[in-house]
Order: structure tokens, then C-alpha cells, then sequence
């Protein structure tokens, strides 16, 4: 084995990174269904319309299954054994089936009463099975068929898994894809990569999609280098953000800046005095556990909007988070007991928030960052044409959109703009597939609705003036030629005659 | 930062024609928009203009990344392109200072996207068979500063490799892009730590088929299936002048890929 050096260094663990603990952050998952939520004891949590406790979970390592019991208590259910394959009686086609609603005996009021007796779910089914006057008729894929949705119903399968970006990401879009522009997963991937999002780097991003970009980066910065959020409004929202669970440690090199500054900031304009007019408090939190957000108010959103409510981009609803990640602090009173204790607590934070914008400031005006994230339900041109500024020569940007024409209008305002090479325009397409034996075929495919990324590199800005070493006129002519996209020369090397 | 002798660069002529170079004070470049030298590009910054002998063009001179390796390195036969190394990446959980095997290296495009996705103190193991990509490889990422201490080569066929010297339950992801991946499942169910990833890659769907029946064979769990394909949109802006105003019209020029990926995990 050819070895080229000495071993990794230290390895910063994430936190419950074997076992479960009280507060960590968990993914529950039944099937193809997630829910995020925190591990709090004595707490209880609806998922899959059941409701249950996860004190049960603690100890546990993640990939743990669990059976729902009554009272909501969580059992852990070790992993069965397939059945033998037992020559089962099964039909050969569905030419006799007539489905007339009257082929399964039990009535619903029976299954009640087995539910009611504590029945557990396993022999629920095989009740359902045994008195379905059509099973045997079945051939032996729909008998697999039916047994796997009478299982999903009433038998109450839940493992616990650890957050990651696949796993959110994959949530967030099948739950709530307006919270974050229907950002599909392997957009979200191309982003990162072609971002070339790294630990060590010196980000900047803005972002509308409830925090779960920003979490993306930061879990793949790994709480190395600086993350700079740019947010509209009184504060970020970060409730994605929180689901990741990451350590106490990764908020050192987390800043956050308002875009309302920012023009203020490119110009030269902006000073210290400019902050303390802030009037409402930044979203961001710190707990005591170090968490990225007030428990109560994730739990809210998470419990409440993860499973019915419908998803809505308004800026009212943008509000009404901002107004939720504040209750805690009106908490806050009741916990300590002292108004004046409470205001000073206040006056504390927006000193230290303060702090940190200027903190943030310095960083941006360094303009030396080493790429541009944005990923936002507002026009990309506007964000792009003046955070661009903030980036060093030779670094990547990316830029999300929902729809394509916003980008395309983007594209033509860069290349006026001048300074980026490499724009693409791309969109990818994600299909699925059940892979069974003799039943294997696509399931869904995803297109169009995942969204459209325009990414590019920077180069330094032409100053023509410096450009007097160049010969003659014709060179110029001809450089400015090569300044534009080869897209009128391009011969699109894929495509097909 | 200024660039320095030695330093792998990425040479960039136009959007479809970008060249990684080794740095050499001796050193020349020629493409079509003239001769370069290698010395005109040391001492500058990235992102500037270098210009040809004759000054009469210029290229730019940038820093490398994912996407610029896999550009650059498109010439070289592979199936595996920019969008795959991004899924798989997120498939993977490829992230700082885990330890991820990758069978087989290739052209190398997904193990710098790898090795980028693990620094600091992460180790991509990246096997070849092949001598001669074995060496080519290697021999690249001499002068790739930032991640070689991230990568350890082997010239083996995993396939027969014994991983004596790894120990059980080390390994945070596996990454396959080789023709028959269920000959080696079986040794990895050890090597990965609990609830590690699979991740891989094949372009037909009969190599599906097998592949997830020696996962089940070998009890790895949620396993799913994906195929991705790319869309490149083309702008064309179209100089059509009314009122002063310019219009742009885009035109679609698909460039679609296969990518049937097997995601899945270790119980």
C-alpha cells in the first residue's frame, strides 16, 4: 500500500454520532415518509398519524427500528426473518377477480376490536389475509402487493436515522417544497459541487429555502472556513438549519448580514451607526445546548407544517416564522422571573448581534470570498450584479431559480456586466425505479419541477484601459470576440445530427 | 495567492476547451489562440489574463475545482460526468474527514470531488487495475497541493483485495464505477462502519438488476435506485432590434446522460 503521509489529525465527532441522546436531532422515517424532530423526553410527537414518545429512542444507536405500542411508547423491533418460501397457493392472472368491495370479511368495526385488544400489527395482517376470500386467487406479485400495503397500514414500522443533506433534502422536497422553491435533491447536489463547497472555503450565500442550502453548506464545510448569510427582511430563517443537529462549534464561523446593507457596503457608505437602528432581534439564537434554534419554536413548525399544512411562500408567512423563532425569547420572562433581567438579556443579544454584522461587514469587504451561493424566491440579477463584487477572481458562483426565465435574463445582464466565464444553464431530471425480481421498472419521473441552476466562474474585471498593450484595433476586435460565449460558434458537442 | 512552478493550473481557452497544466518554468503551452508560456503564468494571480507571445490573444488562467477537472479531463474516455460526481457526492455523505474506498479511479474526476468533499483529515482509498491510469493519475495529483495528502492510490483489482490492513467497521462509504461491483459486495459488509454507504454507478440496467440482488443477498437495506439525466440549456441571444431593445430567445440543445445509481446501506 503506497501511503502519502502521516494519518488524519483530529477528528471532530459530531455529537451522538453512535447513540442517541436527549436533544439530539433526529430523521424519523417510515417507508418513504421522514419527519425531523428533536429527542426530548416526556415529549409527544405525532408522525404518520400516530402519536408517540421518544424517550424509548435514547440509547439507541441510529438506523434503530421501532414499533409503535399502546400508551405511544416506541419498542424496538429487531429485524424479521423473510418467511420460507413455502409453496404458497396463488392464482396464475385477475381474469375471475371481481372487485367488488365484499372480498375481505372482517368488518371495519372487527378490525377496531383486534387493534382495540392490542393486537399487534404483524397478526392484524394475517387476519386481513386469512379472511380475504380473493388472496389465494391472487397471483403471487399482487399477494406481495397487498401483504406490503396492509403492513404499511397497520403495521407501525419506524426507524430513527441520523440528518443528513440527502435525507432533509429529500424531506423538505417531498413535504414542503414551497419552503424551499421546489429545490429538488440532486439540484441541490449540483450546487454544492459546482460550488465547489469545501471545508476551509470562505462562502457567501443568500437564501430563501428555510435554511436547508445554508445547512447543506455547512454540513460539507464541516465548521471549517465561514459561511455569510445575506438575508432579507429582520433575520434569516434557519428552521432547516436546525434539523441537522450540528455542533455548538460550527456557529464560530457562521455570519450573518442584511441585504438591505449591502449597496451601502459595496459603496463605500457604510458604518457601525448603520446597525444599531436594528428593531427586531436576528432569528438566530444560541441555546444553551448550542443548538442553531429555540426548540420550542422548531418543534412548532416542524409538527405542524411538516405534516398538513399547506406550503406558501408569501412574506406573511415569512413573518409569521420570523414571529414563532421569537416566542422563546418572550419565554424568556417567565423563565428568569425579572423584566429587567429579560431586557438586559435583550440589549445583550442586539450588542452581540451587532458585533457580529460588523464582523460580517469586514469579511465582505475583503472581497475575497471563495464562491457565491443564491438560491431565492427573488429575481437572481439584482442579487447577482452586486454580490458578485464580493467574490475573488477564479471562484465559482451558483445560482437556483425555480423557473428558467429569471436565469436567462440573468445570463444576458452577466455577460453585459463582463468578469464571468464558463455561465451554464443546466437542469437535471431524477427518475426512480423499483428493481424487483421480474417487476423491475421506472416509478416516477421528476422533471422540470426541480428547479434550474445558472453557475459560471469569475475572472477579474476588464479595464480596458490597462489593455493598452494589445497591438492594434483588429486584436481588440478580436479579443472582445473571445469575451463572448462561444454560444454563437458553439457546435453543442452532445447534441445529435 | 500567486501561482507557482509546479502547480497544477486550469487553462481556460473558451467554455468547451480547457487543458490542466503543470507548471513549468520551461514550459509552453499551444492552442488556437497562440503559443503560451508557462512562465508568463507563474507570479500572476488566478482568474487574470495571460496573454500569447505575439499579445494578440489571451486565455485565463484559473484555480481548480470539481467542475473544472471533469471539463478538462473530458477527452479521456469516461462515462462518468459532472452531474453523476454531484449526485454520487450527495449519495455518499462524502464529507469532511471521513474515510470513503473508490473502485475504480479513472480518469480521477470523482475522487477529486471526493477528496475535495473530505479535507481536512478525510482519506479517499481510490483502486485501479490498470497500470497505465494508475500511474497517470497518480502522477497528476503529485502537484495537487491541497488534497494528495487526502488520497492514497492502490494498483490493485479489488476485487481479489484482501484489506488485510483495514480494519472492520472503518469505513464511512464505498463508491463504485466498475463493470461488475456484486463480485466485491460481500467484503465490504464488514469494512463499513453501521448504517455506512453504497453508492454505485452503472450505465446499464442489467448490471441493476444484478447488483441489487447481491445487496439483498449480502443484507444491505434501503436500497433505491435512481437515474439522472442532465439538461444543458444553450442562450442564444438573438439580436433582433425593436425600439433599441434587444431580445433573447433560448434554444434548447439537450445533452442527456444516464446514471442509474444504487444507493444503499449498510445494516
Amino acid at each position: 500500500m503506497e501511503g502519502s503521509g502521516e494519518q488524519p489529525g483530529p477528528q471532530p465527532q459530531h455529537p451522538g454520532n453512535h447513540r442517541i441522546r436527549d436533544g439530539d436531532f433526529v430523521v424519523l422515517k417510515r417507508e418513504d415518509v421522514f419527519k425531523a424532530v428533536q429527542v426530548q423526553r416526556r415529549k409527544k410527537v405525532t408522525f404518520e398519524k400516530q402519536w408517540f414518545y421518544l424517550d424509548n429512542v435514547i440509547g439507541h444507536g441510529y438506523g434503530t427500528t421501532f414499533e409503535v405500542t399502546s400508551g405511544g411508547s416506541l419498542q424496538p423491533k429487531k429485524k424479521r426473518e423473510e418467511p420460507t418460501a413455502e409453496t404458497k397457493e396463488a392464482g396464475t392472472d385477475n381474469r375471475n377477480i371481481v372487485d367488488d368491495g365484499k372480498s375481505q370479511k372482517l368488518t371495519q368495526d372487527d378490525i377496531k376490536a383486534l387493534k382495540d385488544k392490542g393486537i399487534k400489527g404483524e397478526e392484524i395482517v394475517q387476519q386481513l389475509i386469512e379472511n380475504s376470500t380473493t388472496f389465494r386467487d391472487k397471483t403471487e406479485f399482487a399477494q406481495d402487493k397487498y401483504i406490503k400495503k396492509k403492513k404499511k397500514k397497520y403495521e407501525a414500522i419506524i426507524t430513527v436515522v441520523k440528518p443528513s443533506t440527502r435525507i432533509l433534502s429529500i424531506m423538505y422536497y417531498a413535504r414542503e417544497p414551497g419552503k424551499i422553491n421546489h429545490m429538488r435533491y440532486d439540484t441541490l447536489a449540483q450546487m454544492l459541487t459546482l460550488g465547489n463547497i469545501r471545508a476551509g472555503n470562505k462562502m457567501i450565500v443568500m437564501e430563501t429555502c428555510a435554511g436547508l442550502v445554508l445547512g447543506a453548506m455547512m454540513e460539507r464545510m464541516g465548521g471549517f472556513g465561514s459561511i455569510i448569510q445575506l438575508y432579507p427582511g429582520g433575520g434569516p430563517v434557519r428552521a432547516a438549519t436546525a434539523c441537522f443537529g450540528f455542533p455548538k462549534s460550527f456557529l464560530n464561523g457562521l455570519y450573518e448580514f442584511p441585504l438591505n446593507k449591502v449597496d451601502s457596503l459595496l459603496h463605500g457608505t457604510f458604518s457601525a451607526e448603520m446597525l444599531s437602528s436594528e428593531p427586531k432581534d436576528s432569528a438566530l439564537v444560541e441555546e444553551s445546548n448550542g443548538t442553531l434554534e429555540e426548540k420550542q419554536a422548531s418543534e412548532q413548525e416542524n409538527e405542524d407544517s411538516m405534516a398538513e399544512a399547506p406550503e406558501s411562500n408569501h412574506p406573511e408567512d415569512q413573518e409569521t416564522m420570523e414571529t414563532i423563532f421569537q416566542d422563546p425569547e418572550h419565554k424568556g420572562p417567565k423563565e428568569r422571573g425579572s423584566k429587567k433581567d429579560y431586557i438586559q438579556e435583550k440589549q445583550r443579544r442586539q450588542e452581540e448581534q451587532r458585533k457580529r454584522h460588523l464582523e460580517a461587514a469586514a469579511l465582505l469587504s475583503e472581497r475575497n470570498a471563495d464562491g457565491l451561493i443564491v438560491a431565492s424566491r427573488f429575481h437572481p440579477t439584482p442579487l447577482l450584479l452586486s454580490l458578485l463584487d464580493f467574490v475573488a477572481p477564479s471562484r465559482p458562483f451558483v445560482v437556483y431559480c425555480q423557473y428558467k426565465e429569471p436565469l436567462l435574463e440573468c445570463y444576458t445582464k452577466l455577460r453585459e456586466r463582463g468578469g464571468i466565464i464558463n455561465l451554464r444553464l443546466s437542469e437535471t431530471w431524477l427518475r426512480n425505479y423499483q428493481v424487483l425480481p421480474d417487476r423491475s421498472h421506472p416509478k416516477l419521473l421528476m422533471s422540470g419541477g426541480g428547479g434550474y441552476l445558472l453557475s459560471g466562474f469569475t475572472v477579474a474585471m476588464d479595464n480596458l484601459k490597462a489593455d493598452t498593450r494589445l497591438k492594434s484595433n483588429a486584436s481588440t476586435l478580436e479579443s472582445q470576440e473571445t469575451e463572448e460565449p462561444a454560444a454563437k460558434k458553439r457546435k453543442c458537442p452532445e447534441s445529435d445530427s | 495567492m500567486r501561482i507557482k512552478e509546479n502547480h497544477s493550473v486550469i487553462v481556460y481557452v473558451d467554455d468547451y476547451n480547457m487543458e490542466l497544466v503543470k507548471l513549468k518554468n520551461e514550459g509552453i503551452i499551444t492552442n488556437r489562440k497562440g503559443i503560451f508560456l508557462h512562465k508568463d503564468i507563474i507570479g500572476k494571480e488566478y482568474g487574470h489574463k495571460i496573454y500569447d507571445t505575439l499579445y494578440r490573444n489571451y486565455i485565463y488562467v484559473l484555480k481548480k475545482s470539481p467542475e473544472l477537472i471533469a471539463s478538462s479531463l473530458k477527452r479521456q474516455t469516461q462515462i462518468l460526468y459532472e452531474h453523476d460526481i454531484s449526485f454520487i457526492c450527495l449519495l455518499a455523505n462524502a464529507l469532511p474527514n471521513k474515510t470513503i474506498i473508490e473502485a475504480g479511479t479513472g480518469t480521477g474526476c470523482l475522487t477529486y470531488a471526493l477528496a475535495s468533499s473530505v479535507l481536512p483529515y478525510g482519506t479517499i482509498h481510490t483502486f485501479e487495475f490498470n497500470q497505465e491510469r494508475y500511474l497517470q493519475v497518480k502522477k497528476q495529483y503529485e502537484s495537487f497541493y491541497n488534497i494528495k495528502n487526502n488520497i492514497i492510490f492502490y494498483h490493485k483489482d479489488i476485487i481479489n483485495y484482501d484489506f488485510k490492513e483495514f480494519k472492520e467497521g472503518t469505513i464511512d462509504s464505498v463508491v463504485l464505477d466498475m463493470p461488475n461491483p456484486w463480485l466485491c459486495i460481500k467484503k465490504f459488509h464488514n469494512l463499513l462502519k453501521e448504517r455506512g454507504i453504497i453508492v454505485i454507478f452503472l450505465p446499464c440496467i442489467e448490471q441493476v438488476y444484478k447488483i441489487v440482488d447481491a445487496l439483498e443477498e449480502n443484507n444491505f437495506c434501503e436500497i433505491i435506485t435512481y437515474e439522472l439525466i442532465n439538461k444543458s440549456w444553450s442562450v442564444i441571444q438573438n439580436k433582433k432590434r425593436e425600439n433599441g431593445k434587444m431580445e433573447v430567445s433560448q434554444s434548447v440543445h439537450t445533452s442527456t446522460r444516464k446514471n442509474n445509481t444504487v444507493n444503499n446501506i449498510v445494516d
